[in-house]
């Protein structure tokens, strides 16, 4: 009864920027039928991830405040965060389908390069398998990475509510410091052993190593699992804020 | 029926005598239907819990009935019942502490009784 | 067991004891005054009961079930709060809508003929409300919502005398057709007095009384004239407090008073609750 609600006012919280996000996507993609136009262009999904990983970052606190206001509990927020979660990122993944295809369209055989993210990493795969699989592995994947992003943002607003003052602006300086700073000089002393990890660890989790689009699936729904977890475990005992 | 609360006594005490008031006034004629409880409790913002103790004070002493799913009524004989009633407290209200004012001011009962007929001319 | 029952509840920040094992019953279809002053406890124990924080110790019972994360306990409960908790940038009637999503027995007519005698512009962003204007746009809903519980914190906040009385009557006509569970927490104890049932005055945390409106007033009364006259009787006596103003004195005593035990040329009179709450709460 209330998680029916839980998921509709999270969902339509997020409709307007969703409805925004795509109508400025197809502008520039109408933009590519302009004749004499060249370049490169693959940034479409990237730009929907990072557009997720946002919105993930602010649908917290506002909603937070308005379901304990209205008698939702911690857990039906969460789950209709969850199911919400669900509908925008299969939306998402369709709508980027049918935008790189009308992007397609519009190159014609112009000199513009237009590749999706599964065309670039999964070249020799796509040329085995049927086109049908093609769309429906590409949509699949979409799916879990928008997923993953989403978490990502929502994890990261929540852990923020719940650090008091002090812990904020450790981890705000700390983080970029080790990441941009430490980790470089460490990485330049040891030989790029780090970065070079890293790397494998990227190769193997994208499914690179193996041509496999599943293996990456199956990275992006670990990372959901994971965020979606610590992100319920910072919920469970969350208090309203002034 | 007008009624300005005052501290010393309870407000439901205060809303019974605002409708004996009311009824010795002919305001509440006999057999005219008075407030509801609910009109009674916006009127003077009361709790309608102590509308209903007050109302019910009179009810005890008949001189107001309830009428199922109607409402509430002033009984027949009401006024002359007040009257009596009124007529016994007069001395507790009234002579006691006009009395005491009276002994404060040095008045002897005679200088009092004066003050009483020069009411009456008034 | 119907009614919030609330089982020594106790909350701490930090070093502040906010509740210290609080009991209280709040029974079915009552109005209740939560007094007492600013820092009391008052909006912590609200903030309990809603779920909105959570106890450290002890724990709250709505009809028999515990409130902590339970859909169905905290459906039946509305808390108008302080801290506005809608999104800045909802419209009024917007927001007026959701209620009706969140709260099946929201009277969405009723909510509108309130704004309109309050004259709440419905069209404009909370956001952009004055305080006056937060405050009623949350008695509308409040008004409106139709749960069983209904909890208001500081209600007449920023409300000028005729809105509050406006809002006084509305809140009695509505109880009057359709009673529920009333919590009026405020720290204006005069303009409540004749619309409470039931007195909890709430001091440091701590439960200090809970009782009738009339009870309360029944315990104290006020003993005025020459000081030594009014200093000989209230020797031996429970005195909670003076006033002196030259050779005349106002003592204000707990307990019943016997009339043939007061001195002749004193005066005795009730105590009201505005002075009774003041000198109960006075560090």
């Amino acid at each position: 009864m209330n998680i029916k609600i839980s998921v509709k006012y999270q969902f339509q919280d997020i409709t307007r920027a969703l409805i925004i996000f795509c109508g400025i996507l197809l502008i520039l993609i109408l933009m590519l039928f302009i004749p004499g136009l060249q370049g490169t262009t693959n940034g479409l999904e990237i730009s929907a991830f990072i557009f997720l990983f946002v919105i993930g970052l602010n649908t917290f606190k506002e909603n937070f405040g308005m379901f304990l206001q209205n008698g939702v509990s911690r857990k039906t927020i969460f789950a209709g965060k969850l199911l919400s979660t669900c509908a925008v990122c299969a939306i998402m993944a369709v709508a980027l389908v049918v935008l790189s295809n009308v992007a397609k369209l519009g190159i014609g055989y112009r000199d513009i390069q237009l590749g999706t993210l599964y065309e670039i990493l999964y070249t020799e795969r796509m040329a085995s398998i049927s086109p049908v699989l093609v769309v429906l592995e590409n949509l699949l994947l979409l799916f879990c990475c928008c997923f993953a992003f989403m978490m990502v943002g929502y994890f990261i607003t929540i852990a923020y509510y719940r650090m008091d003052k002090h812990w904020k602006l450790l981890i705000s300086v700390g983080l970029p410091v080790l990441c941009f700073v430490l980790l470089p000089i460490v990485d330049t002393v040891l030989g790029g052993v780090i970065f070079l990890s890293i790397l494998r660890v990227l190769m193997f989790a994208t499914g690179l190593q193996f041509g496999s689009p599943y293996i990456c699936m199956l990275s992006a729904l670990a990372v959901t699992a994971v965020f979606s977890g610590l992100s319920w475990l910072l919920m469970r005992r969350a208090v309203v804020k002034n | 029926m007008k009624l300005e609360f005052e501290e010393e006594r309870p407000i439901f005490i205060q809303i019974a005598e605002g409708i004996e008031d009311a009824i010795l006034s002919q305001a509440f004629p006999e057999e005219s239907q008075i407030p509801s409880i609910t009109e009674f409790s916006v009127t003077y913002q009361i709790n309608p819990a102590t509308a209903l103790k007050g109302i019910n004070l009179l009810v005890e002493e008949g001189i107001v009935y309830k009428k199922r799913g109607v409402g509430m009524f002033v009984s027949k004989g009401a006024v002359q019942v007040l009257r009596e009633k009124r007529k016994e407290q007069f001395y507790d209200r009234y002579i006691r502490t006009m009395v005491d004012e009276a002994k404060r001011l040095q008045l002897s009962p005679q200088d009092i009784v004066n003050l009483i007929e020069r009411g009456f001319e008034g | 067991m119907s009614g919030i029952e609330i089982k020594q509840v106790s909350k701490r920040f930090g070093d502040v004891t906010a509740l210290d094992h609080v009991n209280i019953c709040f029974q079915k279809n009552k109005i209740y005054g939560l007094l007492g002053r600013n820092g009391a406890g008052k909006s912590t124990l609200l903030n309990v009961i809603t779920n909105r924080i959570f106890a450290d110790e002890g724990e709250v019972l709505v009809d028999g079930e515990p409130s902590v994360e339970n859909d169905r306990v905290l459906r039946k409960i509305y808390l108008m709060s302080e801290q506005s908790y809608y999104p800045p940038g909802m419209k009024v009637k917007e927001a007026f809508q959701w209620s009706a999503e969140f709260y099946p027995d929201f009277d969405k007519g009723y909510a509108e003929k309130t704004a309109s005698l309050f004259q709440l512009p419905t069209k404009k962003k909370i956001h952009d409300l004055s305080t006056g204007y937060q405050s009623i746009f949350k008695i509308c809903i409040a008004m409106a919502v139709n749960t069983p519980y209904v909890l208001f914190d500081e209600p007449v906040l920023g409300l000028d005398a005729n809105h509050r009385q406006l809002f006084y009557k509305l809140l009695i006509e509505k109880y009057s057709d359709s009673p529920s569970t009333i919590v009026i927490s405020t720290h204006l104890i005069e303009e409540v007095a004749n619309v409470i049932e039931q007195i909890i005055i709430i001091k440091n945390g701590r439960i200090i009384r809970d009782e009738t409106t009339e009870e309360l007033l029944s315990k104290g009364y006020t003993v005025s004239g020459n000081a030594a006259l009014v200093d000989r009787y209230t020797a031996g006596r429970k005195l909670l407090g003076e006033d002196t103003l030259g050779g005349l004195k106002s003592a204000y005593l707990l307990g019943s008073v016997k009339k043939e035990e007061v001195p002749a040329g004193l005066e005795v009179s009730k105590l009201d609750l505005q002075k009774l709450f003041i000198q109960m709460t006075n560090d």
